[in-house]
């Protein structure tokens, strides 16, 4: 870690740009990760989609659970496509994107059914590996949906951003986050 | 419909070109409008966070890609006042003169309708308005002009390795001609290396438009107006001349807009697309298409992100986006055996954990624990450079329009791209040197990622005939007087720079002949 220089100080100091982080849970937001430790309900993802796509993104990035993937997802494909902040809004997928998402999770449950008799939430830890494995090299054998690559690629990304990409994922990595404004710390579920 | 006020001059777009414009006419006199497709956004909304910064990206679905490689383009263009610009990086190189005169000199390519010479006082000027870090007498590639006004980025551990690299090599290193402020200028604050450039820079030391052009603008009167996403340049009934622009709101709304002076500074794929779109009886084929030319030649750059993993702390999380620094040992168009073409190098890039330049996404087939483990070692030992090519103009890489259409009736654009042998061969080297270069720094592992696509040009150059080019060297359509194109459609070469730079000089030598000569425009 950094010791933060002089002049960063002075800067934050003159411009008064860190925002307080109190302010947004005080205006009723929430974090992804206080969502999901209250449950709170989602707003497009079903019940299914949410286990499956939480089962899914804490197989790949282990934390994500608890730290609200599911409701980070959930609450950026109620935003305009504009103003989304999911990486797949680079790759030109044609919104809406929970299009995308749900034909994911039927083609996952569909080959882990297909191949294993049970949906991807169910299986035992080795064959959750193996079926990961298999849509890492993109082509698993039987799966019909979207490219499964991408699915993973999306899926990886999105649970990244809420383990890795905030101020707290950065604190756990021992990288300072040298701010200039904090984001604000929550998403809306009201 | 909505009916405005005439105005002087509209622009199309708020970002490179749009904000030089803007700037330069309203500074002259004229009464400037700016209509921006996206919100009006300001300093303090520019969260650092590589999550928020996919609102400055496009998401709205309106190209329809088709061709072998993607030319990336909700990632290269922007959104809201200052366009794409907003989350550029700032590397502002300049072309060099054997760029300008491609055809005439190896017989591959375009040439320009002006030299290397012609622009210079240009670049010259926007260096000077705008602030540029580096040292010309190190960059030993660098065309004539100026010297840098300020001195070179802060260099860490993170492009001291990576030299070390090329000198084992044989090549050379210079810091990175980049406009982020190395020490306070004209009154904006020096960079404090916190490697946000991405998510826009709220400082003001990066040279968005909302620190440089913009303010320029609005100080004399120019307007903005955001939230509006044109649809079609209108004409007089005999089809001579432009009257306006046609508009939808945010609320879907339609409007005109009448101007003597309409300037499309939309990028790349919108500019093409609102021509084509414009078609009239009298320009049955799209607004200045009497070549045919419209939506022809697009490039990007093909590029490659190379990585490192070293023993010890890099401090890659200090510094801009863009980079450290710099090399352009194989910038000679018949350097690279078995290619045409430039190559540059953009070395030690600040690093974040996530996005999709960040550490995790670096190698995307590693999850689990094993994930967990490669971004502790990432964060404190990863080196990373970039590797940009050039392209050279092919007719069939083309905007189109689709037959899928927008919410308001009109086509999307459909973009085929696909990079040629040419392309490929550089960029196919670039990996191998890239990984070379790593290794020879002493990296205990290296690899490459897949190809990239890095900004966009053409779609509706510039060149000396009506026949064989949509503008003239002002960028001034050859079909109608007072359309005008701004911003990197107007390219016919691609060169192997990040192409902001050249934008503000070819915007500038453009805005300052309109003003010059108004009433030929109007």
């Amino acid at each position: 870690m950094i010791d933060m220089p002089l002049d960063r100080r002075k800067f934050l100091q003159k411009s008064g740009m860190i925002v307080s982080v109190g302010m947004a849970s005080a205006a009723g937001f929430f974090r992804p990760a206080e969502a999901a430790r209250l449950n709170m309900p989602l707003q497009i993802l079903s019940a299914e989609e949410s286990n499956i796509l939480g089962s899914f993104g804490e197989v790949i990035v282990p934390g994500s659970g608890k730290a609200g993937m599911v409701h980070f997802i959930d609450n950026q494909l109620t935003q305009a496509p504009d103003d989304c902040m999911l990486l797949l809004k680079y790759f030109q997928i044609r919104p809406p994107y929970i299009d995308f998402y749900r034909s994911g999770c039927i083609a996952l449950t569909k080959y882990c059914q297909t191949r294993y008799g049970r949906a991807f939430e169910s299986l035992s830890n080795t064959e959750k590996d193996e079926v990961i494995k298999a849509l890492v090299n993109g082509a698993p054998d039987g799966w019909q949906g979207p490219p499964a690559f991408l699915f993973y690629m999306f899926v990886r990304s999105d649970a990244v951003d809420v383990v890795y990409g905030t101020p707290e994922g950065f604190e756990k990595l021992n990288m300072p986050y040298m701010a200039h404004i904090l984001p604000p710390e929550g998403w809306s579920h009201g | 419909m909505g009916e405005h006020d005439k105005v002087d001059a509209v622009i199309v777009g708020s970002g490179a070109a749009g904000s030089v414009y803007a700037a330069i006419l309203a500074e002259g006199g004229k009464d400037v409008l700016v209509l921006e497709k996206g919100p009006a956004r300001k300093l303090t909304d520019l969260y650092s966070s590589q999550i928020w910064a996919r609102r400055l990206k496009w998401g709205t679905p309106h190209v329809v890609e088709k061709g072998r490689n993607s030319i990336w383009f909700n990632f290269n263009a922007g959104q809201g006042f200052g366009g794409a610009a907003m989350h550029h990086y700032g590397v502002w190189p300049r072309y060099h003169p054997e760029d300008f005169r491609e055809k005439t000199l190896y017989g591959k390519g375009l040439d320009w309708p002006f030299s290397y010479d012609v622009l210079r006082p240009f670049y010259d000027k926007v260096q000077r308005d705008v602030g540029i870090s580096g040292d010309a007498r190190q960059e030993k590639w660098r065309p004539a002009g100026e010297a840098y006004p300020l001195p070179p980025v802060r260099v860490t551990e993170h492009g001291k390795t990576i030299a070390k690299g090329f000198e084992a090599m044989g090549m050379q290193t210079s810091p990175i001609p980049i406009a982020v402020l190395s020490e306070p200028y004209k009154g904006r604050e020096a960079c404090i290396w916190d490697g946000w450039c991405d998510a826009g820079c709220p400082t003001g030391a990066l040279a968005n438009p909302l620190v440089t052009y913009l303010p320029r603008a609005t100080d004399r009167g120019a307007k903005m107006r955001a939230g509006c996403r044109v649809t079609r340049v209108l004409t007089d009934p005999a089809g001579k001349k432009a009257t306006g622009v046609e508009y939808y709101d945010d609320k879907g709304k339609r409007h005109f807009q009448p101007a003597d002076m309409v300037i499309l500074a939309a990028f790349a794929v919108e500019n093409p697309r609102i021509l084509l779109n414009s078609a009239t009886d009298k320009h049955p084929n799209g607004l200045a298409n009497s070549s045919g030319l419209v939506g022809k030649y697009l490039m990007s750059h093909p590029a490659v992100s190379v990585y490192g993993l070293f023993d010890h702390d890099m401090e890659n999380y200090i510094g801009a986006t863009g980079g450290q620094l710099f090399n352009q040992d194989h910038f000679g168009k018949n350097n690279t055996p078995g290619a045409f073409g430039s190559r540059q190098w953009e070395i030690g890039l600040a690093l974040k954990p996530n996005d999709l330049l960040g550490i995790a996404m670096s190698r995307p087939e590693i999850y689990g624990r094993e994930l967990d483990k490669f971004m502790k070692q990432g964060v404190r030992g990863m080196g990373s450079m970039v590797g940009v090519c050039e392209e050279l103009p092919e007719m069939e890489n083309r905007v189109e329009l689709s037959s899928q259409k927008d919410k308001y009736g009109f086509p999307l654009a459909r973009v085929i791209h696909s990079t040629g042998q040419d392309g490929n061969a550089l960029l196919q080297q670039s990996m191998k040197e890239g990984v070379a270069i790593f290794k020879a720094a002493g990296a205990r592992e290296s690899w490459h990622g897949p190809q990239g696509g890095q900004h966009l040009m053409g779609g509706a150059i510039m060149g000396e005939t009506a026949e064989l080019s949509v503008t003239d060297e002002n960028s001034r359509t050859h079909d109608m007087p007072n359309l005008v194109i701004g911003g990197p459609s107007v390219f016919p070469t691609s060169s192997c720079v990040n192409s902001t730079f050249t934008i503000h000089a070819v915007a500038m030598k453009s805005a300052e002949h309109i003003l010059k000569n108004w009433s030929e425009y109007s």
